[in-house]
């Protein structure tokens, strides 16, 4: 990991201690101590009855509703959540973008939903999504500690998903960092995500070049992840037929996001490292001033 | 066939070749530009709309177009030149028509030759055919097929006396023009091989020796028929033959068994000429002389008329005695004239007013004046007249009448003073002599019996009939008629007879062929015989085979070698059009 990631971490560390994190309010909160899951658990909060079924443990059985209706009914509490973050970061070439500020915006915003999930009280375990998921190392120190982190993976991310389960924290918050510039279906890719997570944010890093290409003229276009290489001339219509493909393409994924019960924002990669604006993730109630 | 390239240096120029394909190269290659993911680019539906990719197929198109152009003119620029074709050279044959050729008859050189013609007649058009005679003379038309030209091929007789080849090559060179080829054919090698890239030179003859006659003459000597032949041995070695003489008694010697009056073996050394004189009595008829056969039968054979010749009577005239004595004393000294007072030929007289009974008469009138004076020259000469030939007259002193009117067209002047004239009046001459004894000296010199000689010699020409009555082969006879005939039926040896225009009573016949001509003028008939009597042409000694001169040799690459530079710029022109339009295009 060269200096310059390394500087990001700590640049996203120092900005992440503004912070902490929150679970947005499409995901459900509550639970023992800090944090609630969705499902029936163990914890002290009563959830709702039901009629005992075989197998329910007798303990829970309530006498007195079964006094009153003579039926066996158990007592359903809400499931205890541990706290706890499984931040992605997407590891393909595409993150590095030359002339754009994507890789430091990526490990800026992973050290900071780092720090931040440490002040609202979260565990945290830093993955890079490399072909597999692979944990960060020292990604339960202090980001700028972090080591390992580089962006030269030249497949689709999202193999790391799908091909192997990795081994994310149940009933955890789960945050995705990617620029999201692959080919896949997006459901498919959050199904995956989300599978026993509480939560999944999606956060989508973008570099302006992605957003607004500047460069104009006959221009052979390069590929960072394949070095497939093709002859174009980059016009006023080039750009504007990318642009409505690129919108295409987020819809689909904000749709998919919606679809799964995940919460997706984008960033501008050189606005964020401008300052670390979190305006964004702010208005998305992922991070709250602390 | 592929092009030859007269100026490869230009190939030089094709190192820009390199540099269109730099240009091109650097030119098509786009800025790099890394992009996270090519997958937003990919937008196939709308690529017209702008924006398209390079359409790798119209670049290359273009470049291609451009390289084409620059190969063709580089190519138009290296002079490329094609071998013309054959067919498009014309082709003219020289055929050596002298009768050497004829040797060894079917398997001699000119059956080898026309063998050989015909192989290389095939694929040549179109070709012309000129025969080397004294003078070049072409066969015929152009020809465009071999069969045409085997056809006029049989015209190639070699019946001429000689053949003066190099007129000949020269003359077919300037039929054929400049891009024509030149095929030589004789029996003999060339001097020197030929050093014009455009001739060939073909030999087919071969060294023989050879026996022939080459001389044969028949005249009057002292009143005795006397017949003088020439037999050469045209060979290294000593030989052998037969000589045999006989008189046909038919006048034209068509006769099929001539009485034999002389035979006699003749041994001859190596390059030996032998004279066999033979006395004939008077009235011989024709003579046919024959040698043994041997490799060439044309010069083995004479045949010899007798010459008529009768002497012209010529009447005297004259009262002067001394000048009577100098003109019978010239006149004798010609042995061509009878003196005689009727009936008279040439009558010489010294009245100026003299007329001859005989309306066929000649006069020679030798006036002299009392108004006279002595003329020292310089004198003008007529010299196209028959009277002035071998007249000298440098240190001559003529006296005559000085009076510059005198009767006659001049022909020999004293300044403005005719001193001898001719009046002709339908076809009679009458000869005015202007002559002063006492005052000459003409008749004390040489000039004297020549005036008189040709004189007597000029009538005796006039007198109707052939002369001379042997000719050597290719030589020419002259007919004199008596009566005016508009033409005469000329019937050559081979009998292909033709009817010839006469002019001022008398023709020329030239002795093409070997034989008896005959001459049939409104039913007077006269016959003259031609002789195959030429030792350069019965030499065969020196006859050869052999090819020379080379037609690809590379002086003769103007002429064999077309520019094609004019097909590269068309197409590159062509190709620039093609060019303009697809870039116009976009």
């Amino acid at each position: 990991m060269n200096e310059e990631y390394r500087q990001a971490l700590i640049a996203g560390e120092q900005a992440g201690m503004r912070y902490s994190l929150t679970i947005p309010r499409q995901a459900a909160v509550g639970s023992l101590g800090w944090h609630l899951g969705f499902s029936a658990g163990s914890s002290l909060e009563f959830k709702d009855h039901r009629e005992y079924q075989p197998g329910d443990d007798p303990r829970r059985i309530d006498w007195n509703a079964f006094a009153r209706t003579d039926k066996p009914i158990i007592k359903l509490y809400r499931e205890e959540v541990s706290p706890h973050l499984d931040l992605v970061i997407d590891g393909s070439r595409s993150m590095a973008l030359a002339e754009s500020a994507k890789a430091q915006a990526a490990l800026g915003l992973a050290a900071i939903f780092a720090v931040a999930a440490a002040n609202a009280g979260y565990s945290r375990t830093a993955w890079v999504a490399r072909g597999q998921c692979l944990k960060v190392e020292n990604s339960h120190d202090l980001p700028s500690r972090w080591a390992g982190l580089d962006f030269d993976y030249r497949g689709n991310p999202a193999d790391s998903f799908m091909q192997a389960a990795p081994m994310w924290r149940r009933q955890g918050v789960r945050v995705l960092l990617s620029d999201l510039l692959w080919l896949c279906e997006p459901l498919l890719v959050l199904q995956h995500l989300a599978r026993g997570a509480t939560a999944v944010i999606v956060v989508q890093v973008l570099a302006e070049a992605d957003i607004a290409p500047a460069a104009r003229g006959r221009l052979r276009l390069v590929d960072t992840e394949t070095q497939e290489q093709r002859e174009i001339v980059v016009d006023d219509a080039a750009i504007k037929r990318y642009r409505a493909a690129l919108s295409r393409h987020e819809q689909n994924w904000h749709r998919a996001c919606r679809q799964a019960g995940a919460v997706m924002t984008q960033v501008i990669a050189e606005q964020v490292v401008d300052g670390w604006n979190l305006s964004e993730l702010a208005a998305a109630e992922i991070l709250k001033a602390s | 066939m592929l092009p030859i390239f007269t100026a490869p240096l230009a190939f030089i120029a094709l190192l820009a070749v390199p540099a269109l394909v730099a240009i091109y190269w650097l030119r098509q290659r786009g800025r790099e530009h890394q992009v996270s993911s090519l997958m937003l680019w990919l937008d196939e539906r709308q690529r017209r709309e702008g924006g398209r990719r390079f359409e790798r197929l119209q670049t290359p198109l273009l470049f291609f177009l451009e390289l084409a152009i620059l190969l063709l003119i580089v190519m138009a620029a290296a002079g490329p030149v094609s071998r013309a074709g054959e067919s498009q050279r014309p082709l003219v044959i020289v055929l050596d028509d002298s009768f050497s050729l004829l040797a060894d008859r079917e398997d001699g050189a000119r059956a080898r030759a026309g063998a050989a013609i015909e192989r290389e007649l095939r694929g040549y058009a179109p070709v012309r055919l000129v025969l080397a005679r004294e003078t070049p003379q072409v066969l015929g038309e152009a020809i465009n097929t071999p069969e045409q030209a085997m056809k006029q091929l049989q015209g190639w007789q070699c019946r001429a006396p000689e053949a003066d080849l190099e007129a000949a090559i020269a003359f077919a060179f300037e039929l054929g023009g400049a891009r024509a080829r030149v095929l030589a054919v004789t029996d003999h090698a060339p001097t020197q091989a030929p050093n014009e890239s455009r001739l060939q030179w073909w030999a087919f003859g071969s060294a023989r020796p050879n026996i022939a006659f080459v001389n044969a003459s028949r005249t009057t000597r002292d009143g005795q028929e006397v017949c003088w032949l020439e037999i050469a041995n045209l060979s290294a070695q000593a030989s052998k033959t037969t000589l045999s003489v006989a008189e046909c008694p038919a006048q034209n010697a068509a006769c099929n068994s001539p009485a034999s009056i002389h035979q006699q073996s003749i041994e001859l050394g190596p390059r030996e000429t032998r004279r066999v004189t033979l006395q004939l009595k008077t009235g011989t008829l024709a003579l046919r002389a024959r040698l043994s056969e041997d490799a060439l039968a044309l010069d083995n054979e004479v045949i010899l008329l007798p010459e008529p010749r009768k002497p012209v009577r010529v009447e005297m005239r004259v009262r002067n005695d001394a000048l009577r004595a100098l003109l019978e004393k010239a006149a004798q000294a010609s042995q061509q004239v009878s003196f005689t007072a009727s009936d008279p030929e040439l009558v010489i007289t010294d009245q100026a007013d003299a007329n001859a009974e005989n309306a066929s008469a000649w006069m020679l009138r030798l006036i002299s004046e009392p108004n006279a004076a002595s003329f020292l020259g310089p004198f003008v000469v007529d010299r196209a007249h028959p009277l002035t030939e071998g007249l000298s007259l440098g240190g001559v002193v003529w006296g005559g009448g000085k009076s510059e009117q005198f009767t006659g067209t001049p022909i020999i002047t004293a300044g403005n003073v005719p001193l001898l004239t001719d009046l002709e009046r339908a076809g009679k001459h009458d000869v005015r002599l202007r002559l002063r004894l006492d005052l000459s000296t003409l008749h004390e010199t040489p000039n004297w019996p020549i005036l008189i000689w040709n004189m007597i010699s000029w009538r005796a020409r006039a007198v109707p009939g052939v002369r001379p009555t042997n000719v050597r082969l290719g030589a020419e006879t002259a007919l004199t008629l008596d009566a005016n005939v508009e033409s005469v039926r000329v019937t050559p040896p081979d009998h292909q007879a033709r009817q010839l225009p006469v002019r001022d009573r008398t023709m020329t016949v030239k002795a093409d062929g070997i034989g008896v001509y005959e001459l049939d003028a409104g039913g007077a008939k006269y016959v003259f015989a031609s002789n195959a009597l030429r030792q350069e042409e019965s030499d065969l000694a020196e006859c050869a085979s052999g090819r020379w001169g080379d037609w690809t040799q590379a002086t003769a690459l103007q002429w064999e070698y077309t520019s094609v530079a004019w097909v590269a710029l068309l197409l590159a022109l062509l190709t620039l059009s093609a060019h303009a339009v697809l870039a116009a295009r976009g």
